[in-house]
């Protein structure tokens, strides 16, 4: 097996079993950030979700590109 | 007060024990105290490769049922007088033996030796739990396979719930001909995919068989990578040995090709 392949194979090996949660976790946190994000800024991207084990913690890390944040008056009450 | 290292990985049969004889090995060159204690109980080895099986008097157990003294299980290396083998004897790997009284033993001897080297069970059970509760620094080996390095990443991960002063890892069973080829990963990428510090790299080599283990030919490769590895951990040097210095240029490429051959 080439280097690369193997490069990919074990990194995606780790990433999950770093990650704490299954997909369908993590799909429906998505979808609910996506919900409550909206109403506080602009963006066109899927924010990027992740649950790593940190010892006898998680981190959770979600990175997202906003294209503004709304103006305050905005927000719904 | 002695500095104890666990030296773990997870993955069975990667060179726990080979690393821990050589690296004890090179420290003790260095002109430091040091002893090795195995601690993989049942499954003991670490006597057989530092050639010593037939000089045991006393095991871990014999300790704690007050049957010696500490300093009289400790077994002499073949060679050098600066270090020592501590044991475990034939005992169950689900012995009652706590890692706080193999703890006790090593505190014992802490004023005694300047490294304490402290060989781990394959797993992240409970063998490995009595081992790394003993230590304040662990080294987690790793071979550049799959499966070796998916073990690695989670053991690096309980490891990070002690609070351990230092987390090292050395790859080991490199094959310089292979990463020219671009056929394994180099030691750079291992070590970025783990996020943990490069301590060592330790090259596959015939003379490990050869010679059971340690002590290694003192003109192999593996004994020089052992040296610098010794250092590192001594030191706070960050040399890493080139595992592929061998097959680069003219005569590297007619080395490369002969290996391939083979
Ligand atoms: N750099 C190397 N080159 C070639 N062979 C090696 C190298 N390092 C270790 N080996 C061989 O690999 C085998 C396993 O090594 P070792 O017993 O040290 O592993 P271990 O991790 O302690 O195993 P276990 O998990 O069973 O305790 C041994 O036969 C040893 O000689
Ligand atoms: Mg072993």
């Amino acid at each position: 097996m080439k280097k690369e392949k193997q490069l990919t194979r074990i990194q995606s090996l780790i990433e999950n079993d770093r990650c704490s949660v299954k997909d369908d976790f993590t799909n429906l946190l998505i979808v609910d950030l996506i919900k409550t994000l909206k109403e506080y800024f602009d963006f066109n991207d899927i924010p990027k979700v992740s649950v790593e084990r940190k010892g006898d913690r998680h981190l959770l890390d979600i990175s997202l590109l906003v294209i503004n944040a709304k103006k305050f008056s905005s927000i719904p009450k | 007060m002695a500095r104890k290292i666990v030296i773990t990985s997870g993955k069975g049969g990667v060179g726990k024990t080979t690393v821990t004889a050589n690296l004890g090995g090179a420290l003790a060159n260095l002109g430091e105290r040091v002893a090795l204690i195995d601690v993989d109980l049942g499954l003991n080895n670490l006597d057989v490769v530092m050639g010593v099986e037939n000089k045991i008097a006393y095991d871990m157990q014999d300790i704690l049922e007050g049957r010696c003294r500490i300093k009289q299980a400790l077994v002499e290396d073949r060679e050098k007088k600066n270090l020592f083998i501590l044991p475990s004897g034939n005992l169950s790997p689900n012995s009652s033996i706590s890692g706080q009284q193999i703890k006790l033993i090593i505190e014992g001897i802490s004023d005694t030796f300047d490294y304490v080297l402290i060989d781990c069970p394959a797993g992240i059970d409970i063998g490995f739990h009595r081992a790394v509760s003993c230590a304040d620094e662990a080294i987690v080996i790793a071979t550049p396979s799959l499966t070796s390095l998916r073990d690695a990443d989670k053991v690096i991960t309980v490891l990070k719930s002690y609070a351990l002063d230092s987390i090292g890892l050395v790859v080991n069973r490199a094959r310089g001909d292979l990463m020219m080829s671009e056929k394994m990963m180099m030691p750079s990428e291992i070590e970025s995919l783990l996020k943990t510090e490069l301590v060592g790299v330790i090259p596959e080599e015939d003379c490990v068989f050869l010679t059971g283990g340690y002590p290694l030919f003192k003109n192999s490769d593996s004994y020089k990578a052992y040296k610098i590895l010794a250092q590192n951990v001594h030191k706070k040097t960050k040399k890493i040995f080139d595992v592929t210095s061998k097959y680069s240029g003219f005569f590297g490429s007619i080395r490369r090709s002969i290996k391939k051959s083979i």
